[in-house]
């Protein structure tokens, strides 16, 4: 059956993608790092850092399951057809806050946030939401909050640092706005 | 219940929300959804696993008296400005950056220094630069970018040592 194949086609990605090369370059350094600190800082040095990584561990593992399901469907539900129209008709600063808010609960890496910039500018967004929507999603994208910052780093140092920098995209999309320089973005073909 | 407790409720509560807005489309959203989750978490679990260990090992091996001088709590804006270079330093993604975050936490960096620190990768990580931003948005949008945000990790840095002065942190 095709989709028997395509489906087992799908399976063995995610198992290159979990198990591929940079999980490898990955382990390899973290077991050069833990040779490393037996070999310079003695067993006790490497106890330590393997007891503390266990802990953490322990304090992680129940998080984690939370933490995949809400960015997989964050990546579902939010409609993107709507932001980008959203962003495209606004102009001046209600522009921009509202591409913040929509960076910040833009979900995935680069992949997805990249190509979604193109599709803004060629929906007519202007420099500042484009510059305010990137700076969001890389300072406060909700995905990697909730995928790295909450469960590594707790919900204090967490609390503080979103704190502090909810303003900072609305910050450099303004002054995007009104610095003068002109935008120059590279069509790719497609988008004809 | 300590605040760690809650919020991993509070994330289990909104992951079963979302599910629940998710089912009730009834359009295979919810069955789609635990998909990508299930893929997520075939990726993320053994990074962070590896992730974790770095970290341990890496607090042990960086020099701790030094890092703690220079970016402790009470280095303030020279220790937030020091950080906001050590950031840019970092082209490596989240998976990188985050252990090395919970290393400097371990050695006793301030969260100021750790807020301008993690900005400054947010906003300049060099590999993310080269790898997506030039290819796909040009040479020229990443000169306004950076024109615009340079200043972002100082001020974020700044923001955070006033969220603590003000909530006596």
């Amino acid at each position: 059956m095709a989709d028997e194949s395509i489906k087992q086609e799908k399976d063995k990605s995610l198992l290159n993608r979990s198990f591929g090369p940079s999980l490898f370059i990955f382990a390899a350094l973290a077991i050069g790092a833990g040779f490393a600190v037996y070999y310079f800082k003695g067993p006790e040095a490497y106890n330590r850092a393997i007891d503390d990584s266990w802990r953490l561990m322990a304090f992680i593992a129940p998080r984690v399951g939370a933490a995949v399901l809400i960015a997989a469907f964050l990546q579902i539900l939010v409609p993107k057809e709507v932001i980008s129209r959203l962003i495209g008709e606004n102009a001046g600063i209600k522009s921009v806050l509202i591409a913040t808010v929509a960076g910040s609960i833009t979900p995935g890496g680069p992949l997805t946030s990249f190509p979604i910039v193109i599709a803004l500018y060629a929906a007519g967004a202007n420099k500042g939401a484009l510059v305010a929507y990137l700076s969001s999603w890389a300072i406060i994208g909700m995905q990697r909050i909730i995928v790295w910052e909450l469960p590594l780093l707790g919900p204090d140092v967490t609390a503080i640092r979103v704190g502090a920098s909810v303003l900072l995209p609305i910050i450099a999309g303004t002054t995007a706005l009104y610095i003068p320089m002109r935008l120059k973005v590279p069509t790719p073909p497609e988008l004809k | 219940m300590s605040s760690l407790t809650l919020v991993a409720l509070a994330m289990w509560m909104a992951a079963l929300g979302l599910l629940l807005v998710g089912y009730r489309r009834h359009d295979g959203s919810a069955q789609k959804g635990l998909r990508i989750g299930v893929g997520y978490l075939a990726v993320m679990a053994p990074r962070v696993f590896c992730a974790l260990f770095m970290a341990g090992f890496a607090a042990e091996l960086l020099p701790g008296d030094i890092i703690s001088t220079w970016l402790g709590t009470e280095s303030g804006l020279k220790g937030i400005l020091i950080a906001s270079v050590a950031g840019i330093m970092v082209p490596a993604g989240g998976v990188v950056a985050f252990p090395l975050t919970l290393a400097m936490i371990k050695l006793g960096v301030g969260i100021p220094q750790l807020t301008a620190f993690l900005t400054s990768w947010e906003v300049f990580a060099i590999h993310r630069i080269l790898a997506w931003e030039i290819p796909f948005l040009g040479a020229h949008f990443v000169g306004l970018r950076v024109s615009s945000s340079f200043m972002l990790p100082i001020l974020a840095g700044m923001f955070a040592a006033g969220l603590m002065t003000l909530f006596n942190l």
